[in-house]
């Protein structure tokens, strides 16, 4: 969503920041409210829904079986899709979201390759001939700033709510090895999403950077930095975006500052995901 | 989808025959033994690089670049008029183009783009944005296209600096020259310039948690970064030496193009 | 560092106060009878077929002697003649400006309905019009006043008079234009220390106090010089306060700014973010209002 901005706006949101005051009072390091609900979507084997202030993000996670990588027999896929919704906005009738939607699934799946993140050892099933294929799909419902946040904090929601069923693995008579679901619908395989990243965005605005940037404050924006923190701070991919330059100071300053929100997100999220999956489910109309 | 008739429909399950073969031995090697790496190159050598402009007649400037065994080619159309109403601006537009050859990788690649390679298209035109003066051309815009013809590693970086060239050889209004550099860490070694079966990819289950591959594009009058992008797991100690040891390497470069467009001018001149 | 995750079943869920008993009203959907009597005139909202009044949009009906028309909930703001509005450029045309006001057209600010340095009764020359970017570009926020409406419904603007012109340094918040009514005036300058500007087109204008005498220059000087934190906090606040009215549909103009900035004092700027202090906030204000009125 571009919103346009005079030139005093800009300087005024610019002078703000660097004196640590933004536009709604915040301080540079602080987010605004996410709700967070799991298990919104039935059909899927996971999903959840994140608002991150004014913008909204449904993620929806299905499990299929498919064939694996010819190089990795031994491993699922997981492959990942979002989808800018129109009604979001008129600029993202047709094609018009397709730039960001590619942004943002090239970036989860650089940020989700590394081995770490997810182990897909436990989606093999027979070797080099069937896996699990985990369709990760990513809605965008409303844009109001700061979305690949949201939907990193989305899909890792969505992945520690996604119940794999149980499969056995039986020999049929040619000898072939043959893939049986199990009928209690309440047996499933749950992954471990300790280790899957959260993206941390930090923008630049004149001397000072902003976590979790509103669309007015990304419209001031020259450059920013977005990366893929795990937990334990290592970072697992990040990318300068925007067209303006950065001077190496700043760089690492930034990187710095990226890493501790990010740790601090992680906690607070792992926190409340263990408590999002005894509540009971709200639904869409909250 | 449309559909293609100018190519042979190829088979849609089609696997190119080296994905199947096990244990390929140059991977098994490790990547530094005798303080050498697998080409006999130091930890922080570059590849032998070769520039020359001026090699596409039909574009405004072109410029074609080999690191290694890295082919890039890269021209500039414009400034042209921007014909629609709607795109007004007072500062110029810029729009690049990247794309690999179908032949240029081991795997064949589709010869439409794909998201890859869009990305890398956007990231591109972040990566030359600050250094263009925009202001100087308003309304108009530069149409920038490159094509790597072969992936010998590296293959982004070389995009970058290619692009640039081709900008100073097109006479459009630069601050500065960007010039990019890649480096790869293994857990153990940080490596300057990887080769193809150097670089970072998440198959290698063999190698340590830390593993890694970072690019910077490096202002280096300014004394800025314009890109930066990393993949894989690594702690923010290494990012940093990463990023020193990359803005090092791009400042040989620096001084290896600044040679090459002199010598071209006083061609010119002469 | 505040991060807040909050389930969705957390949420309070709070009382709404019924205020419908004092006054009936009454309500319509499209194609609701209004009336069959014959003798009304048509008003916004409604339509007739074979003598009978129905109305076309979902709201109220308001009778004014014979007038009868349908107020909707929430509509695109349509303009009339002598509205504040605050809209931002978006072109630069030949002899006039488009601005943007959010309502169904965008309107239109000629050359000949602004003040030019140097006296008012000026002729406009070639060479003004081609300075007429040094002036207002792309992006710029004006304060205007609606000189008249076409007929298509698109507005004509003009800024002629001193307190009217290029906007400087501050926030800008969009509500609903049906939250912002008609008053004698609209530009208010507030105890707390900042200036606001409520535009019938629902572009409310938050920025430092505009002294009465030294700054009415119309905006040909843009004042660039650094706003003091105390003047950001209180414009945050104002800002935080808007948009909590604006979310509960509590009507929008001083009296009520000034309320809801009473009851924010309680809580720090940067909570009245969080929905559940706004909602508080909105009730205690519509509550305060109602009181007042009866």
């Amino acid at each position: 969503m571009d919103v346009i901005l005079s030139k005093s706006e800009k300087i005024f949101l610019t002078h703000g920041i660097e004196e640590g005051i933004r536009e709604d009072g915040r301080a540079p390091d602080d987010y605004r409210t996410i709700d967070l609900e799991l298990s919104v979507v039935p059909n899927a084997n996971g999903s959840s829904r994140i608002k991150l202030g004014n913008s909204d993000v449904l993620a929806g996670v299905k499990c299929e079986i498919g064939e694996p990588d010819p190089g990795r027999p031994n491993e699922g896929k997981i492959i990942f899709n979002v989808d800018c919704s129109a009604n979001a906005g008129t600029e993202w009738e047709g094609r018009g979201g397709d730039d960001l939607e590619i942004e943002i699934s090239e970036f989860l799946s650089k940020a989700y390759s590394n081995k770490s993140c997810l182990d897909l050892q436990i989606l093999g099933l027979i070797p080099g001939e069937q896996c699990w294929h985990l369709y990760i799909d990513v809605l965008i419902l409303r844009n109001g700033g700061n979305i690949l946040d949201a939907v990193s904090l989305a899909v890792k929601s969505a992945l520690y709510d996604t119940e794999i069923p149980k499969v056995l693995i039986k020999m049929s008579e040619k000898g072939q090895s043959e893939v049986e679901l199990t009928d209690n619908p309440s047996d499933y395989i749950i992954m471990s999403t300790e280790n899957c990243p959260i993206f941390v965005s930090i923008c630049k605005l004149g001397k000072g950077h902003v976590v979790d940037a509103t669309a007015k404050e990304s419209a001031c924006t020259m450059a920013k930095i977005v990366s893929a923190v795990r937990k334990d701070g290592m970072i697992t991919a990040s990318q300068k975006k925007c067209s303006g330059s950065l001077q190496e100071s700043s760089v690492l300053e930034m990187y710095e500052h990226c890493r501790k929100v990010g740790m601090e997100l992680n906690k607070t999220l792992i926190s409340k995901l263990s408590e999002a999956k005894n509540a009971p489910i709200v639904g869409f109309l909250a | 989808m449309p559909t293609d008739t100018k190519r042979l429909p190829v088979p849609e399950t089609s696997i190119c025959p080296s994905t199947l073969i096990e244990d390929i031995s140059a991977k098994k090697l490790p990547l530094i033994s005798n303080n050498k790496r697998r080409d006999d190159r130091l930890c922080t050598q570059l590849r032998h690089v070769y520039a020359k402009l001026k090699v596409i007649s039909q574009a405004q400037g072109s410029a074609y670049i080999e690191i290694g065994n890295t082919k890039v080619i890269c021209s500039v159309y414009g400034p042209r008029e921007v014909k629609k109403r709607d795109e007004f601006s007072m500062d110029g537009q810029l729009c690049c183009d990247f794309k690999f050859a179908t032949f240029s990788c081991p795997q064949r690649r589709s010869h439409l783009s794909d998201n890859e390679e869009k990305e890398l298209s956007q990231q591109l035109l972040n990566a030359l944005s600050p250094a263009v003066c925009l202001n100087k051309f308003p309304k108009a815009r530069v149409e920038i296209f490159a094509l790597v013809l072969e992936n010998d590693g590296s293959a982004f970086s070389a995009a970058i600096n290619c692009a640039s060239l081709a900008l100073v050889d097109a006479s459009i209004e630069l601050y500065d020259i960007p010039v990019a550099a890649c480096v790869r860490y293994d857990g153990v070694n940080l490596i300057v310039d990887p080769q193809l079966n150097e670089e970072y990819s998440h198959q290698e289950s063999n190698l340590s948690e830390e593993n890694g591959q970072v690019l910077v594009a490096y202002l280096p009058v300014l004394k800025q970064i314009s890109a930066l992008n990393h993949v894989g797991c690594l702690s923010s100690k290494v990012l940093n030496q990463s990023m020193k040891l990359c803005i090092e390497a791009t400042q040989k470069m620096h001084t290896i193009f600044q040679e090459c467009i002199k010598e071209k001018v006083k061609s010119i001149m002469d | 560092m505040s991060i807040d995750i909050r389930l969705s079943n957390e949420k309070l869920q709070h009382e709404s106060t019924d205020f419908s008993a004092e006054r009936p009203l009454h309500l319509v959907i499209p194609g609701d009878i209004i009336t069959r009597e014959a003798g009304y005139m048509r008003g916004h909202g409604t339509y007739m077929e074979n003598d009978v009044l129905y109305a076309s949009v979902a709201g109220c009906v308001e009778k004014v002697n014979k007038l009868i028309c349908v107020k909707p909930l929430k509509s695109r703001y349509t303009g009339e003649v002598g509205d504040v509005v605050i809209g931002r450029i978006i072109e630069v045309g030949q002899k006039r400006w488009r601005v943007e006001t959010h309502s169904k057209l965008d309107s239109v600010l000629h050359l000949s309905s602004v003040n030019l340095p140097g006296g008012e009764l000026r002729k406009r020359s070639e060479e003004d019009e081609r300075m007429m970017r040094n002036y207002l570009q792309e992006g710029d926020l004006i304060s205007a006043e609606v000189q008249s409406v076409y007929a298509d419904g698109s507005l004509s603007l003009h800024t002629r008079s001193l307190k009217y012109g290029k906007l400087g340094q501050g926030s800008l918040l969009q509500v609903p234009a049906s939250l912002v009514r008609r008053r004698k005036n609209h530009f208010h300058n507030l105890p707390c220390g900042a200036s606001v500007i409520i535009g019938n087109n629902g572009y409310i204008w938050i920025c430092p106090t505009i002294n009465e005498q030294s700054d009415k220059t119309g905006g040909f000087v843009t004042n660039y010089e650094r706003v003091n934190s105390s003047t950001r906090e209180v414009i945050a606040r104002l800002m935080n306060c808007a948009t909590a009215l604006a979310e509960n549909m509590v009507v929008i103009y001083d009296t009520t700014l000034l309320c809801a900035h009473e009851f924010s004092l309680k809580y720090e700027v940067k909570e009245l973010i969080k929905p559940d202090i706004a909602k508080e906030i909105a009730l205690l204000t519509k509550q305060k209002i109602h009181n007042n009125d009866y």
